[in-house]
């Protein structure tokens, strides 16, 4: 019994620096109102997203379709008076757009598709950038050299419009040719957009994750490590990574929030979502033409772009000011006071 | 090494990332079948002969052969056929140019000053109101999406108070010059027509254009402003704590005196190193500002390409922007240069 | 008595987010007319602080809470420099008394030349002289000379701000030459060797010695009557810090200044200084001429010190236990749980520094 009293106590005390430190970052989080508003609206709309089937039930056909991230129409809405966005009602609690889709439904649904483009995207660019920045930070030389032209080259051309160049390019269907048989891989626009948003954001991954490799790989532990024969693999994952794990953190918690305004751009552009879609973005461009006729009366359709965009900035503020407790925390230097 | 030394090197290293850039580009059109591609060399409606079409660029041969004609074409100005726009691509982009050129100039010099003045009295009155209201706004700015804002812009300021409209310029500033240029009463010196508008003695013209881009530049300014105040913030904070700040001090200086004249150039040089940055945040901000007000230039023009699958405009754009933003960190990094003096010797 | 400068009761907090820091708690010490006192003690101690106290740029969150800073001038008059408002205090900042520090690289702004940081201070606070100088070689009753009389007699004016802004001619060609030409002279004085191609160099391109006389030079430039220097040549090598140690001493002599100098080291104490101030954990435990002091030191902790100083052939001696924590520090003598002297009295109340022998001070409870 006392063995065990004892093993625990040890192990308590072992654990004190740690514990310090939590306390420390709880205690800098509690002095830092923003941090705990960007942690609640996260906290809040990840809730939606996930009791979206709760809080807007998907309707089944006619109105609705089968895939519940198609926004249902409101076919009982006269034919003729359909293409005008109504405002908010008990059936509609933020209106309909042009062409009568519930903006409610869309708002709702669309939570889910903001995280999944988001945390997609971050998760891709991440394990892309992490692969890549490792070899060029830690090998050095021509896989270096190589790899960094290549960031710079794609770099070079402004995110938008290499999103905007490869999301017209992409091809839907993609066959695979394995040798023994020929797949097709299928991408919807979506699909499109993600792969696209991947492929512009993995380089700014790897620059910052071979940056900080860079600086971690002189220090004298990596020697010790690598004295004690350590695999350059080992040395990599158990030593180098975890050190420089602060800056990804910050930088995939801000990237969240601009992947989430580049993909509704794109949507808005029309270029993102097909139409019906529940997508932020797509429910704005939806009532485009709507609301440039009456641009002069805001009154009118202030529910078509009003609702959704809050739900997008909101979303969007949210993950920043995460990203940036996250880099007023884990920031050493910036601490103590 | 001098400044003229570090300028030749950059220009030369210049070269390697332009030629990336159009592989990249390139191997974007690697996408399309032969036909489409025909587009980035001649109007497709015009074409009686494929095979001499095919036969004249090379567009059967192997990969390799390819990109060289190509780029052949690209060097004597040759961008393909825009179909959206039914006119060639390059002359396209020249003449929608001057309008995007307009708001570009209009947005940057507030914002990078204005970034700077508010990043700075952010990190001199640390945790104070200042700081807390600069960092408020700073950070809801960058949230914002750039179409939902401007539309937020227009429906206030346009659909309530009625100024401000959407547009380049008013209807009878665009007759003038439309008329103008016919009659010779209006000579087109730049394609801006704040500037034009001096230039022909007709101010209330150059008033016009202000007005028409007072919301668009606002848009721009208020979504990048954050990335300056941030740098500048956090370059301020560091620089504090250095230790000629103190020497300074024990020399005699004010706590104001040493910000303005030692802190502050130190402190700069991460922001000009994001105005580079910010070129290209400005060059995306374009493409949504230009649509959603309603503006004729490159981004406007471009979205509507990518929408309609016209993709040698597209292509074109990006190869543009690509150079303007490689351009513009080539200026940014020899004012790097400039302002520090270390960086030299690397 | 004349000193020039005279800190009394020293008291300086920091209020930090762990707790607050007593970092000074009633230092005494007295810098004479012409005198080296070392201030030496361990990292931590409060000598540094000390330093900058007297200059009264101690950074936030630090508050000095009581006590005096007086300054003694030429003319024999007591200020207390705790009481002197901001614009006062740069007057006698860089003028009467200067600081240097420890890392000389970092001291200095990397994108400055070194002709242009020392002629700020220069044009801060000598300006007068050199204009005067420049206008006595202007033969002609010009522009030039009117200019430049205007800013000699009203430097605050409207004119003297905005010439210098005016491209071409508020170039004050005449002006920069003469600072030039006082800029190479003091870098001449600093034993540097072709002083006029230093001018032109910027921090980084200078060895660690090198910065380090710019950093004098700066700090001599207007004739200061206090040097503080803050472990000028810890950070160089042993060669170079020899150098140094011997230019600041030939420099003291020749320009008549008193040096107030910091170090951890005793064996540059023993060589530079004229007296020694010892410090512990925010107070001072001793005061003597350093001869006095090496041979019958009288606080125990001083005694540690010398005795744990390396000798060949003897075993390494430390002192027990661990400096305290100054946040909570220990009740009364800072230095009693290591003391093997500590006595009831130790742990009720801070002994005060007094005279036990002649100019021999000592704070302590044996006496």
């Amino acid at each position: 019994m006392t063995s065990i009293m004892a093993k625990l106590r040890e192990f308590k005390r072992s654990r004190q620096p740690t514990i310090k430190e939590l306390k420390f970052i709880i205690a800098r989080v509690k002095k830092s109102p923003l941090s705990i508003v960007g942690l609640v609206i996260v906290a809040v709309f990840a809730g939606i997203a996930v009791l979206a089937p709760v809080l807007a039930p998907p309707v089944p056909p006619p109105m609705g379709k089968s895939d519940p991230f198609i926004i249902w129409k409101d076919l009982s809405i006269p034919a003729a008076e359909r293409i005008k966005p109504r405002p908010p009602s008990p059936t509609h609690p933020f209106g309909t757009t042009e062409e009568s889709y519930d903006i409610y439904y869309g708002c709702i649904w669309g939570t889910i598709t903001a995280f999944r483009v988001g945390l997609m995207v971050v998760a891709f660019s991440l394990v892309i950038g992490i692969v890549t920045g490792c070899l060029a930070g830690y090998y050095g030389g021509i896989i270096d050299e190589i790899l960094m032209r290549f960031t710079d080259m794609t770099l070079a051309i402004p995110g938008l419009i290499l999103a905007m160049a490869l999301v017209v390019a992409l091809p839907t269907d993609i066959p695979l040719n394995l040798g023994f048989t020929t797949l097709t891989l299928s991408l919807t626009k979506l699909d499109k957009v993600l792969l696209a948003l991947v492929l512009v954001g993995w380089p700014s991954y790897t620059r910052v994750i071979r940056g900080e490799i860079l600086k971690v790989r002189v220090e004298d532990y990596i020697e010790a490590a690598k004295a004690t024969g350590c695999s350059d693999f080992r040395v990599m994952t158990r030593h180098v990574l975890p050190n420089s794990i602060y800056p990804i953190v910050i930088m995939g918690s801000l990237d969240t929030g601009s992947i989430v305004l580049t993909a509704a751009a794109l949507s808005f552009l029309g270029l993102g979502a097909p139409p019906g879609y529940a997508d932020w973005g797509q429910l704005i461009s939806l009532s485009q033409n709507y609301i440039y006729s009456n641009i002069s009366n805001p009154a009118s359709n202030w529910w078509v772009w009003l609702i959704p965009g809050l739900f997008i900035f909101t979303f969007v503020l949210g993950w920043n000011l995460l990203g940036d407790a996250f880099r007023d925390i884990l920031d050493p230097t910036l601490r103590r006071r | 090494m001098g400044l003229g030394t570090y300028t030749i090197r950059r220009l030369l290293l210049l070269i390697p990332i332009l030629i990336g850039v159009t592989v990249i580009i390139f191997a974007i059109t690697e996408f399309f079948d032969p036909y489409a591609r025909a587009a980035l060399y001649v109007d497709p409606t015009k074409v009686k002969d494929w095979n001499a079409v095919f036969q004249k660029y090379g567009l059967l041969d192997p990969v390799y052969i390819r990109y060289f004609r190509w780029i052949n074409e690209v060097l004597h100005g040759n961008l393909g056929y825009s179909q959206e726009n039914r006119m060639f691509v390059l002359p396209c982009i020249m003449s929608k140019f001057p309008a995007t050129a307009e708001i570009v100039l209009f947005s940057i010099p507030p914002t990078i000053l204005l970034g700077i003045y508010l990043g700075i009295k952010s990190a001199v009155h640390r945790d104070k109101i200042v700081d807390h209201a600069t960092r408020v706004i700073a950070i809801i700015g960058w949230s914002l999406p750039t179409f939902w804002s401007a539309i937020v812009l227009l429906s206030v300021f346009y659909g309530g108070f009625g100024l401000f409209p959407p547009g380049r310029l008013g209807s009878a500033a665009d007759d003038f010059i439309s008329r103008g240029v016919r009659s010779g009463a209006w000579t087109t010196y730049t394609g801006l027509n704040t500037v034009d508008g001096l230039l022909n003695g007709q101010l209330w013209i150059t008033w016009d254009a202000l007005i028409h881009l007072f919301l668009p530049c606002l848009n721009l300014t208020i979504v990048q402003i954050a990335l300056i105040i941030r740098v500048m913030r956090s370059s301020m904070l560091e620089e504090l704590n250095k230790g000629y700040v103190i020497t300074a001090r024990a020399k005699g200086l004010s706590q104001n005196e040493v910000i303005s004249k030692h802190v502050r150039r130190n402190a700069l040089i991460p922001a000009v190193t994001i105005s580079g940055l910010l070129i290209a945040g400005m060059l995306t901000g374009l493409v949504i500002t230009e649509t959603v007000f309603h503006i004729d230039g490159l981004g406007a023009t471009a979205a509507r390409a990518a929408l309609h699958l016209d993709i040698p405009f597209v292509l074109g754009f990006a190869l543009f922007t690509a150079i303007i933003f490689v351009g513009a960190n080539l200026i940014v990094d020899i004012l790097y240069a400039y302002i520090d003096p270390r960086i030299r010797l690397a | 008595m004349s000193y020039v400068v005279d800190v009394e009761d020293l008291v300086l907090r920091f209020y930090t987010y762990e707790g607050v820091v007593k970092a000074l708690e009633g230092v005494d010490l007295k810098v004479k007319e012409r005198e080296t006192l070392g201030v030496v003690g361990e990292t931590g101690c409060g000598k540094t602080m000390t330093g900058l106290s007297i200059l009264v740029i101690t950074p936030p969150p630090g508050k000095i809470e009581e006590g005096k800073v007086l300054y003694q001038t030429k003319s024999g008059k007591d200020v207390n420099l705790l009481s002197l408002n901001e614009r006062l205090l740069r007057h006698i900042r860089g003028k009467y008394i200067s600081m240097i520090f420890q890392e000389p690289g970092a001291a200095l702004n990397p994108i400055y030349t070194v002709e242009h940081q020392i002629a700020e201070v220069l044009l801060l606070h000598r300006k007068k002289e050199l204009l005067e100088r420049v206008i006595a070689q202007i033969e002609k009753d010009g522009i030039e000379k009117k200019i430049y009389k205007k800013m000699l007699e009203n430097p605050h004016s409207l004119t003297t701000k905005i010439l210098p802004k005016i491209p071409i001619v508020g170039r004050q060609k005449r002006l920069k030459k003469e600072v030039k030409k006082e800029v190479v002279s003091i870098l001449k004085e600093m034993e540097i060797g072709d002083p006029e191609r230093v001018a032109e160099m910027h921090p980084h391109e200078l060895s660690g010695g090198m910065q380090q006389r710019v950093v004098i030079a700066m700090a001599l430039a207007c004739n200061p009557r206090l040097l503080i220097a803050d472990e000028p040549t810890t950070s160089l090598d042993v060669t170079v810090q020899a150098q140094i140690l011997d230019l600041i001493r030939r420099l003291k002599e020749k320009f008549g200044s008193s040096v107030l100098y910091i170090t951890h080291d005793m064996g540059v104490i023993a060589e530079l200084s004229d007296r020694v101030a010892v410090m512990y954990a925010g107070n001072v435990c001793e005061i003597a001429e350093v001869k006095e002091l090496f041979k019958s030191p009288f606080h125990p902790y001083t005694k540690a010190l010398l005795e744990s100083i390396p000798r060949p052939g003897e075993e390494f001696k430390s002192i027990r236990g661990m400096v305290p924590n100054l946040i909570e520090p220990p009740k009364g003598c800072r230095f009693h749980p290591r003391c093997p002297f500590a006595m009831d009295a130790c742990t009720k109340e801070i002994p005060k520094i007094k005279e036990v022998k002649k100019e021999h001070f000592v704070a302590c409870y044996l006496y």
